[in-house]
């Protein structure tokens, strides 16, 4: 997406918002701006605030400081309006098990005001959507948890919100039901602004326009997935090493094996390792120039590389370069 | 408009689901049909009362009638007293060995009634408990009662009842005892049926996570309403369930018009289903909540006079004064037993305002809950 055709402040704006519980600060002054149509992803540990910001972002949470607009509106002056415009989709699958998918869909048209003589049609629009249409009599206990999923989705789609809020779409879905989700969120896309929260980096990457990296509550990164690579990474190299002309002190600082090398680059982890090897990632900012260097200093202290493999940096790794933590931590 | 087309939504929503899970329709009057079956189990020990009837001088005219009229009352269906001994050393032994409810001592009355004096009989009561105590006493005053009747009518002595009352005889003499008790059941039902249908309706929205697609919905107040159509829906015919009970079990059959009864179940369901709103809203799970209102509802009812407040002590009536159960018991009994409506409005004017409290603080707490 071109964002400078998409007047920002026309969209979302997160204005200095702090939100305390206690003592405790769950998010820190955090300010952004999300544009109309855009996909815009709240990337974060566990417990970094994102839930806390789609809460406030939806009027279900109040900001202790600070201020948020939708679409030109606040909460404040236009509550009920904002309402008919926000479609929500929380963490945990929330439907009535008791209903069938069509009851459900249809409650949810009825109690969000569409029009009698629209609701059969968005429900069977729905319905396909979610690739139901076969189960639309069954109740939705007897459904599968990505089933649900889909359902849930779609079903705050059926008052044809412009800002879609989606809190871990494809949590706890396996992987084939969570392709199918993110298809589905692809299909949606058109006209409608949609914010994601996830825990999963290559969700965000395949959906989010844009995105904002959360920890402990402040924000540590906003931009596009690429924008926030080259930013933050350049490229990795991963050596395969061979030890048994290594020490173990030296394995204990694998910055060792390469010496003066590693001023100009980060050695971040030991990635794997077995009898005899280790594997060790380097993250450098131009590796086709310095990769004869970081080899000849590796030989140098005795370390004979058995593999080379160079790979541009995944949203994963900027994630655990901005928050010092694995996902799902 | 739109918030009458969201609430109607949510009440067909719940009661769709409401009738999907029976567990829920017969949770929602089994606790009422357990008080009956323990009550019609206890009524039935204590329907007729084994007593003494002991004369200080066994050939005393009077007394000897007075005798036979407490062998001889009762209703249609059981007599109140089964004289067991006349004999005072073996009633004292039946006394001692709790084999006799009371002695009832009569002392030679009948100088003292020709002379136009009051007389007056000793009464010995084993108080096992206050209610067959009350029981007792009452049925005791009642053979008092008839007895100076007789005396009036045959003008043998001047009108004067031999014992005082004790307390208020307000019940209705012709009536069976367990036909107050499934009045009041009734009358529990309604109590019971509003407020623990509201908690537990809006308790499973939090339990179940379902509460966020309701409060992100334009128009809170639609959120209400739907409840509160299905609470009250559910308990006109949870009431109508124990109703049909009560009839078959306790003979209950209401004596006046039932429109004043339809009015009092929807006011009453109404009025307790904004107290099991705010429960719901408080504990936010469905066991904690159904509890609290089961309790409510029992001490209400049982505060409120299990069938008519006027029993308990003048220093309770504070307290039951500020139960609301109190007035929807006493309008239900009164009109279905006496056909009586002397504090009907009253009664049904205090229960809309406190419909109209409970609906106001449900609002704002739902509205605090939510964050809205």
């Amino acid at each position: 997406m071109d964002m400078s055709s998409t007047p920002l402040s026309n969209g979302i704006v997160v204005d200095r918002v702090t939100r305390k519980f206690g003592d405790f600060i769950a998010l820190d002054s955090v300010s952004l701006q999300i544009g109309q149509g855009e996909i815009f992803g709240l990337l974060g540990p566990n417990g970094a605030g994102k839930t806390t910001l789609l809460n406030i972002l939806c009027g279900l949470s109040q900001p202790t400081e600070g201020s948020i607009s939708i679409f030109g509106m606040t909460f404040r002056d236009n509550h009920n309006d904002i309402r008919r415009l926000l479609g929500y989709i929380p963490q945990e699958t929330a439907l009535y098990e008791h209903l069938t998918a069509e009851e459900n869909l249809m409650f949810h048209a009825r109690f969000y005001g569409v029009p009698a003589a629209e609701r059969k049609a968005r429900v069977n629009q729905a319905l396909a959507l979610a690739q139901l249409e076969s189960r639309r009599k069954s109740k939705v206990k007897e459904f599968s948890g990505g089933m649900k999923r889909r359902l849930a989705i779609v079903r705050a789609l059926i008052h044809d919100p412009r800002l879609l809020m989606l809190d871990e779409p494809s949590l706890g879905v396996d992987v084939q039901s969570r392709v199918e989700i993110w298809n589905r969120i692809k299909e949606i896309k058109a006209e409608k602004t949609i914010i994601v929260t996830t825990n999963y980096m290559e969700e965000a990457e395949y959906l989010c326009n844009r995105v904002a990296i959360l920890d402990r509550g402040q924000l540590v990164a906003l931009g596009s997935p690429e924008e926030l690579k080259k930013a933050h990474l350049g490229e990795v190299i991963e050596l395969t090493i061979n030890t048994d002309n290594i020490s173990p002190d030296v394995l204990a600082k694998p910055a060792q094996i390469f010496g003066a090398i590693t001023e100009t680059c980060t050695v971040e982890k030991l990635a794997e390792r077995g009898p005899g090897w280790v594997k060790v990632s380097l993250r450098v900012p131009d590796a086709g120039v310095k990769l004869t260097g970081i080899l000849e200093s590796a030989k140098g202290n005795g370390a004979e590389t058995t593999e080379v493999n160079i790979r541009e940096p995944s949203l994963n790794d900027v994630f655990i370069e901005l928050t010092g933590k694995r996902l799902r931590e | 408009m739109e918030i009458f087309t969201s609430a109607l939504a949510l009440a067909r929503k719940d009661l769709i689901s409401w009738f999907r899970s029976p567990m829920h329709v017969l949770v929602s009057f089994a606790p009422i049909i357990v008080i009956m079956v323990v009550l019609t189990f206890t009524m039935g020990d204590t329907e007729t009362m084994p007593v003494a009837v002991v004369l200080d001088d066994p050939d005393d005219p009077m007394a000897q009638q007075f005798a036979g009229t407490v062998g001889g009352i009762g209703t249609a269906n059981f007599a109140w007293f089964e004289v067991v001994t006349t004999d005072r050393e073996e009633a004292e032994t039946l006394f001692q060995n709790n084999e006799l409810l009371g002695i009832i001592e009569v002392p030679a009355i009948t100088g003292q009634l020709q002379s136009g004096e009051n007389a007056t009989v000793r009464l010995r009561i084993a108080n096992l408990n206050d209610d067959i105590t009350k029981n007792f006493r009452q049925r005791v005053q009642e053979a008092c009662l008839v007895f100076n009747d007789r005396l009036q009518v045959s003008s043998v002595v001047p009108a004067s009842p031999s014992i005082k009352a004790n307390f208020d005889t307000f019940l209705p003499e012709d009536l069976p005892a367990q036909v107050f008790f499934g009045a009041g059941l009734v009358a529990l039902a309604i109590i019971m049926g509003g407020i623990n249908n509201a908690c537990t309706l809006v308790a499973r929205e939090f339990e179940e996570n379902t509460y966020k697609e309701l409060v992100l919905a334009p128009g809170t107040i639609s959120i209400i309403m739907g409840k509160w159509a299905s609470a009250l829906v559910q308990t006109f015919i949870s009431v109508g369930i124990v109703w049909g009970l009560a009839a078959l079990v306790c003979d209950f059959i209401p004596q006046g018009s039932i429109f004043p009864l339809l009015l009092l179940i929807l006011v009453g369901s109404l009025a307790f289903a904004g107290l099991g709103t705010l429960l719901g809203l408080y504990f936010k799970q469905v066991m904690p909540a159904a509890i609290a209102g089961m309790l409510f509802s029992i001490v209400g009812w049982w505060f409120g006079g299990v069938i008519w407040a006027d029993i308990w002590p003048q220093s309770m009536q504070g307290i039951i004064a500020a139960f609301p159960t109190t007035y929807l018991i006493r309008a239900f009994t009164k009109a279905a037993l006496l056909d009586l409506y002397t504090t009907y409005w009253f009664d049904v004017g205090i229960l809309l305002i406190f419909g109209v409290v409970t609906a106001i603080l449900s609002y704002i707490l739902l509205r605090k809950k939510t964050a809205l």
